[in-house]
């Protein structure tokens, strides 16, 4: 049977305590979500013809450059359409980060 | 070998302060320790600022007279230095969530997180830890704190670096001085510049420059208050959208916000 669905809890099974963006500047890097999590699970989720839903509730709270590197770093490697196909993101305990994860997909190749 | 020199702090006419003044004193007590000058002070007589002074946390970063000493009710203070522990962990969340936590234990009787503050901390420590340096070799020690303000019902966040600034960057500096149309806005205007996003990231990867503009975006949102940046001559408050050049400069950067109930 193929999931319609494949699911990552970054507090679960990431950690509570996001940190920066690359491994060198500290501890639960976005760079290390993007390796370890996102992009396996990620690739999972597409290859079954799955999405994958993605929960940020029970963090402490996310850096911005930790959501840029992971999201941002996914939309750079698999390109913003197909990484709008297949993920799905939800946060209630902050709603507005599912928007600001988004506008990192879109902008994830924009140079400032 | 050179002659110690003798600093005196003396706060005994001080009538008004504020938490993030705290941090300021303490970095700046340090910096004139870490050049083996011998401190000593007092605290204000007034009661209002000597309260602030007593239960900031600011006595446990100086050596006070037995029976000086008095429990940090209603403040707590970090500091990032340069010791092989803290050297190695660029980037301490949990110290943010301690701070964080404590706040909230104070103002609404649980240890909560917030998350806003949790992102302007981390953006703080990679800001000073990626920019700060005056030299590649060494990092900028910074100084984080977090005062319960019971009067105005809201806790007032402070994190601190005495290194070169926001226009001190030697990167930043370089980009400005390629974008021919800003060379004719002062330090405040850059800064009102940098809040919004519009001056490009100094890295030239895709993606960055996201740091301040985002701090910039939970105070716009309400979800911060207050938020000011002193760095170089330039001080801004998002808030208020204020942006003045100080007659004087600032040596460092300094970010305060608060939270309310």
């Amino acid at each position: 049977m193929i999931a319609s669905r494949l699911d990552l809890s970054i507090a679960k099974e990431f950690t509570e305590f996001p940190g920066p963006r690359k491994r060198t500047e500290g501890e639960f890097s976005g760079e290390q979500f993007l390796a370890e999590l996102l992009r396996p699970r990620f690739v999972a989720a597409r290859d079954a013809g799955a999405s994958l839903f993605v929960e940020l509730d029970g963090a402490a709270g996310y850096p911005t450059s930790f959501l840029e590197e992971a999201f941002g770093g996914l939309a750079r490697e698999f390109g913003v359409e197909e990484v709008r196909r297949v993920l799905e993101i939800h946060c209630a305990d902050e709603p507005y980060l599912v928007d600001q994860i988004w506008k990192y997909v879109d902008e994830a190749t924009t140079r400032k | 070998m050179a002659k110690r020199r003798n600093v005196i702090v003396n706060l005994s006419n001080v009538e008004s302060m504020t938490p993030d003044a705290i941090a300021g004193l303490l970095a700046a007590i340090h910096r004139c320790k870490s050049t083996g000058a011998h401190v000593k002070g007092n605290v204000p007589r007034s009661a209002a600022p000597k309260k602030m002074l007593n239960e900031s946390g600011f006595r446990n970063y100086v050596h006070s007279r037995v029976g000086a000493r008095e429990h940090a009710e209603m403040g707590r203070i970090a500091r990032f230095t340069r010791s092989s522990e803290a050297f190695n962990n660029r980037f301490d969340q949990f110290l943010a969530t301690d701070l964080i936590q404590f706040a909230n234990q104070r103002l609404r009787g649980q240890a909560l997180p917030h998350q806003p503050s949790y992102s302007v901390f981390s953006e703080a420590m990679l800001n000073t830890w990626n920019h700060a340096s005056r030299s590649e070799d060494s990092r900028e020690p910074w100084w984080a704190s977090v005062y319960v303000d019971e009067d105005r019902h809201c806790a007032c966040f402070t994190f601190l670096d005495r290194g070169v600034g926001i226009f001190g960057s030697h990167n930043l500096t370089l980009k400005l001085s390629l974008l021919s149309n800003l060379r004719v806005l002062n330090s405040a205007q850059l800064l009102k510049q940098i809040f919004k996003g519009e001056i490009p990231s100094t890295t030239r990867e895709a993606g960055r420059g996201n740091g301040i503009p985002g701090m910039y975006a939970h105070c716009r949102a309400g979800r911060i208050k207050n938020l000011t940046i002193i760095s170089n001559h330039a001080n801004g408050n998002a808030e208020s959208e204020t942006y003045v050049v100080l007659p004087k400069e600032f040596v460092g950067t300094l970010l305060y916000w608060e939270i309310g109930l």
